[in-house]
């Protein structure tokens, strides 16, 4: 008998810790439970080890059917999910099957994107569905798009372009110089954050009170990064804990997340999304696993 | 949907939004029968509002060759495919508009072009339609060969399908001249508007990520002038001024003269069900079923009218205010063979004859003593 109490062990080990660690596949039921890392929170590396230490939980998608424009075809059908924080940041890694990598946003051109809807402040939760009217209505959403991730978008849409010297590039600096861009490239000149970033990163932190309400959150704060590896996005998205309203979210609070992916070369932008429908209980573990 | 008035189909349809028209609309004339497809519009428009980056392939304003030309590729036969058939009662349009026909789930019948589709701006450029079975050339001097030039800008729509398809109501209508803008700073790039719009006119910039179109150069219309693609035609085919609705039609207001007093010009696709605020005199070539199919079932009372023009000391004194002044035309008169065009306050813009002197010269010079020759 003495042999096996070493397999004994190890089989309550696996119920007690991470399911995923133990090879049995994510969990498809219960909250998500985010716990504290127990070194430096990857909050921008989606294939760092320390991901191996949180609990895996597998979200059903489905596609966008409340609001025009619907996603008539289903893309994504399940998202899995995990989460870490520090006690000062916290961090999701999503994971989805995509054999494309849909990395661009151009003419025609949609990119892949995922995002992290939280609850904008304590009490009753606002709709899952991009929030509704009011403050008690506010969520919070963590973008992030891969096509974000190219800096030079015209040069990766237009490979073959010939050099091209624009009005505004050609003039002196100074205020003709700003007078041509306000002109040709009104957009960053009304300094539109929602659209390409130039460098900025892939994240994009922002607010929203029911559909076509997405605004820039107050606190713009967010870590980014996506890797596409053998058909599958990995991504983490992370923003400091706290910094949500009424700090909802918070080592030891019991809170809600709900989550959207959109498949670009499904044509998927906009509503035009898989999301999880209902809000998922989230756990933020104060303490360490 | 809310139900609204929509003049040009003759009937009340279905729109996303409740009617409100502006409190002036802005509008255009063009004669299709003076175009000769210089590009100078294009050009005027190009340089001043789309030389940056992402914009290359914009073309607010465009010039194509009817019926082969198109930019983006088949902009009007695949709305048109795509809506079925379209039948007219008189001056009722019975069929269904593209908000009428929308899929469900979905705002406006629409189609997005791929990148490639706005690869060909030039397509088709001075082709002809026919064929010898038709008449050709072994067998009549004057075949049945045709083409003519569109010239196509935003028609600030009154009830614009960009404007209804965009879910973050980033787009919206001037209330004061009724000219239709992308909200730069709310746009986030879902490219709806340029699925939604049929005529095609509104651009995905992939450097900024967001939508783009024709912004009616209102910097000048707030000046009085016209928009840089009216002011640049060397055709003087372009007139731009203010249109009313039918029951508040003025005689004395170019716009409605041209549209509504005469029916002299017309809507493109207006079984679209937008009520686009630019109006065309038809070719007077082309056959009429395709015009019928382009502006509509006035089309060939609108030929008949503009060929029996020049007997008409009205109309043709309108005619030639077209292009004849830099500034938005409120009003004009025609008084002892003069056109004479007015601004809104009354002042006079510009004052043309009717009938250009002509002055019959001797074959001699008798200052110089020398022969005159026709060098042209």
């Amino acid at each position: 008998m003495r042999p096996l109490q070493p397999l004994l062990c190890v089989a309550l080990a696996c119920l007690v810790t991470s399911a995923v660690a133990c090879g049995s596949g994510p969990s498809r039921e219960g909250p998500i439970e985010s716990r504290r890392v127990a070194g430096t929170l990857p909050k921008d590396d989606p294939r760092a080890a320390a991901w191996s230490e949180a609990p895996d939980r597998e979200i059903d998608m489905m596609p966008q059917s409340v609001s025009p424009p619907i996603l008539s075809e289903p893309s994504v059908g399940r998202v899995r999910v995990r989460s870490l924080h520090d006690g000062e940041w916290i961090a999701f890694r999503l994971e989805w099957d995509d054999t494309t990598e849909d990395a661009l946003s151009g003419v025609s051109r949609m990119s892949d994107a995922v995002a992290v809807e939280l609850p904008g402040a304590r009490g009753p939760l606002p709709s899952p569905m991009m929030g509704h009217q009011g403050n008690s209505g506010r969520v919070t959403i963590l973008y992030w798009r891969a096509g974000w991730q190219n800096a030079d978008p015209m040069a990766a849409n237009y490979p073959n372009r010939p050099p091209v010297s624009y009005p505004a590039e050609a003039a002196a600096e100074g205020p003709a110089r700003d007078q041509l861009r306000k002109q040709y490239t009104p957009a960053l000149n009304a300094g539109n954050p929602t659209v390409v970033r130039h460098g900025d990163g892939p994240g994009f932190r922002a607010e929203a009170e029911g559909f076509g309400t997405l605004s820039p959150a107050a606190v713009p704060e967010i870590s980014a990064r996506g890797i596409h590896e053998a058909g599958h996005w990995y991504v983490v998205l992370a923003m400091p804990i706290g910094a949500v309203a009424t700090s909802v979210v918070a080592p030891g609070q019991d809170t809600s997340a709900a989550f959207a992916v959109w498949n670009g070369s499904a044509g998927n932008i906009g509503g035009r999304k898989m999301w999880s429908g209902n809000w998922v209980p989230l756990k933020i573990v104060a303490g360490g696993s | 949907m809310a139900r609204v008035h929509n003049w040009q189909i003759g009937r009340e349809m279905e729109y996303l939004h409740e009617g409100a028209r502006p409190q002036r609309q802005l509008a255009g004339v063009f004669d299709i029968n003076k175009c000769i497809a210089c590009q100078t519009c294009t050009l005027a428009c190009k340089t001043t509002w789309t030389s940056g980056p992402g914009q290359e392939y914009m073309l607010w304003n465009n010039v194509e060759t009817k019926p082969r030309g198109f930019y983006p590729l088949g902009y009007d036969v695949n709305i048109l495919t795509a809506l079925g058939p379209q039948r007219w009662e008189g001056d009722r349009y019975v069929g269904k508009t593209i908000f009428e026909s929308a899929p469900a789930g979905e705002r406006v019948l629409g189609w997005r072009p791929e990148q490639l589709d706005y690869a060909h701006p030039n397509i088709g450029e001075d082709e002809i339609l026919g064929n010898v079975s038709q008449g050709g050339a072994f067998e009549d001097t004057h075949p049945q060969w045709w083409m003519f030039y569109l010239m196509r800008t935003c028609n600030h729509c009154t009830y614009p399908a960009c404007l209804a398809a965009c879910s973050r109501s980033s787009i919206y209508k001037r209330p004061e001249d009724g000219i239709v803008l992308v909200d730069q700073s709310r746009c986030r790039g879902y490219q709806e508007c340029v699925k939604a719009c049929p005529y095609k006119k509104v651009y995905f910039n992939a450097h900024t990520g967001t939508s783009e179109k024709c912004i009616g150069c209102y910097p000048k219309i707030e000046a009085g002038d016209a928009s840089q693609c009216f002011a640049a035609c060397i055709g003087k085919l372009r007139l731009q001024g203010w249109i009313s609705t039918p029951e508040q039609a003025r005689e004395d207001n170019p716009v409605d003269y041209l549209v509504h007093v005469r029916k002299m010009a017309l809507p493109l696709m207006p079984q679209l069900g937008l009520e686009p605020n630019l109006y065309y005199i038809p070719p007077i070539h082309a056959p009429e079923p395709y015009l019928v199919q382009m502006f509509g079932p006035r089309a060939p009372e609108a030929v008949r009218t503009y060929r029996a023009a020049r007997e008409d000391p009205v109309l043709k004194g309108l005619l030639v205010l077209l292009g004849s002044t830099s500034k938005i035309i409120s009003k004009f008169s025609v008084q002892n063979d003069t056109a004479i065009a007015f601004d809104d306050s009354g002042t006079e813009l510009v004052r043309v004859p009717v009938r250009e002197p002509v002055i019959i010269r001797p074959p001699t010079d008798r200052l110089y003593q020398i022969r005159r020759e026709n060098t042209t």
